[in-house]
């Protein structure tokens, strides 16, 4: 009976054929629609030039993002859309309510945090963390920018690849993050407005499982001991300047590379004696760094410069004497180190 | 301007698509106005989805209209949960008034219940498909699908006490 109703059902539709002109049709709906929407923005536009702010919170909900069910209204909690909709970064909504454009969350500790995660392009879970958000804030807000263009090698391991969309709610407003935990940890993160290259996937992954937000996991074990690998870094403002503004340390670690392992003298300056460092690396000449390092046959010494700041994450530059560009703080990358090298090894007393 | 690809995927899949609007609204206008609007909402993420799966994307899109104009009631019709008696078989007029309880039967389902059974039955989707594209549960599907099945199968006359129909007995397989 079943498969009779099956087979009476798939001869239910009519033979249509339907107009001939249809692509026609649909163009044409497509222009009118498009029209509609600048008609829409320039009705906007003049509301927003008198002055309410409302309507320029409508308009920026209007975007020409996909319609989705995560789209909220400024301050309204959100929840998962079903779909990934699109390559990464991608977010349901761009931020509404709150400034997106100058750091990838705001700095303020968020009212809820959702968490969606993505099998492929369907929602596999979602869930709201119960703690951590200031945290999450603090490791958020202060994300570098990626630079207009700037592309850096990735490895080509093959696996599998989680997409997350972290849905934050403020008081006045909304912020969709999007990241991706894939296997070369290349993916970038993004709020739709402003775009991160720091992948944080790892961090997303283990605080869905955890349902607060964590610490990012600490790198894999090196043999090495690298002591100015202890904590995470990258910091906002690095993509502007090889060393942001208002630093209140620095610590040195020299890197000497032996048969097997590399050994390490390390020197933390607090006073004023390494103000002429910061100088001398920002009067570098910089491009957007490209992460690479071509040999230059020099003895493989390296140092690792941790400026660190009253609040938010420190700032690393990596001089290698041995590469060419010998200077990257992972946004922008200089090529000559000889005007910083004296300034270094003064601070870390040894002469010259 | 034109998306690269967009019209030959218009002219070779309209077809199909045309055919699960019409299930969807039982109205051949109304079947060929949901088709274009889901094409012209396509059209602005074709580069997208070219690539990917945008047949889905345009029965997603069909389904997410379908649900506000039901919503709005803008078909003006009233789902009933009587439906047409059925007629006696054995003629070619019983054949006719047959098809006619069916599409009306089809027409009485709440819209979930028939857009499960127009994609799980009509366009032979898995169960995991449409519940993908309903954004539901594969559990939501079976039952729904069982529902509106036994729902059209009492419109025709069938045994009522026979038991619900699962998924698995018809259509396509799992995962397919």
């Amino acid at each position: 009976m079943s498969e009779d109703i099956v087979r009476r059902l798939r001869a239910l539709p009519p033979e249509m054929a339907g107009p001939g002109d249809r692509f026609d049709r649909v163009r044409a709906r497509v222009l009118r629609r498009r029209r509609m929407v600048i008609a829409a923005a320039a009705a906007v536009t003049v509301v927003a030039a008198l002055g309410v702010p409302v309507g320029l919170a409508l308009a920026r909900g209007g975007s020409d993002l996909p319609p989705g069910p995560a789209v909220a209204r400024p301050g309204e909690a959100l929840s998962c859309p079903r779909m990934f909709g699109g390559p990464q970064p991608w977010v349901p909504q761009r931020p509404t309510g709150v400034d997106g454009r100058s750091r990838l969350v705001p700095q303020q500790q968020p009212r809820r945090a959702l968490v969606c995660a993505f099998a492929g392009q369907h929602l596999s879970g979602e869930r709201v963390l119960s703690g951590g958000l200031d945290r999450l804030a603090e490791d958020l807000t202060w994300l570098p920018r990626k630079l207009p263009g700037q592309s850096h090698p990735c490895t080509l391991i093959g696996g599998p690849q989680t997409d997350y969309l972290i849905g934050l709610t403020y008081p006045d407003g909304t912020v969709w993050v999007s990241a991706a935990q894939d296997p070369n940890a290349c993916v970038d993160t993004s709020n739709g407005e402003f775009t991160s290259q720091v992948n944080i996937g790892r961090q997303v992954a283990a605080s869905y499982a955890a349902g607060a937000w964590v610490p990012a996991p600490a790198p894999p074990p090196s043999s090495d001991r690298d002591p100015c690998q202890q904590e995470p870094f990258g910091r906002l403002g690095q993509e502007t300047a090889m060393v942001p503004p208002d630093p209140v340390s620095v610590k040195i670690c020299k890197g000497t590379a032996g048969r097997t392992t590399t050994s390490f003298d390390t020197r933390t300056a607090t006073d004023d004696g390494y103000r002429d460092l910061v100088d001398a690396l920002n009067a570098l000449p910089t491009r957007p760094s490209t992460w690479s390092c071509q040999d230059n046959g020099r003895q493989p010494v390296f140092y690792e410069l941790m400026f660190r700041y009253a609040a938010g994450p420190p700032v690393r530059v990596l001089v290698r004497l041995d590469c060419t560009p010998a200077i990257d703080n992972t946004s922008l990358e200089a090529q000559d180190a000889s005007t910083v090298l004296p300034e270094i090894t003064r601070l870390l007393g040894t002469g010259s | 301007m034109e998306p690269e690809g967009f019209r030959e995927f218009v002219a070779a899949r309209s077809p199909a698509l045309l055919r699960t609007a019409w299930m969807l609204t039982g109205d051949t206008q109304l079947a060929e106005d949901l088709l274009q609007t889901a094409l012209a909402r396509t059209w602005p993420h074709w580069l997208r989805l070219r690539d990917g799966q945008p047949e889905a994307y345009v029965r997603r899109v069909m389904l997410r209209v379908t649900g506000s104009w039901w919503r709005r009631r803008w078909r003006g019709e009233t789902p009933t949960a009587a439906v047409p008696e059925a007629a006696a078989s054995g003629d070619a007029f019983a054949a006719v008034d047959e098809r006619a309880v069916l599409l009306a039967a089809l027409g009485g389902l709440p819209n979930r219940q028939r857009q499960v059974v127009v994609l799980r039955y009509y366009d032979d989707l898995s169960e995991r498909q449409v519940a993908d594209l309903l954004g539901c549960s594969v559990g939501a599907v079976k039952s729904q699908a069982a529902r509106g099945l036994a729902k059209l199968r009492a419109a025709l006359g069938a045994d009522a006490d026979e038991p619900p129909v699962g998924v698995e007995d018809v259509g396509a397989e799992e995962g397919r």
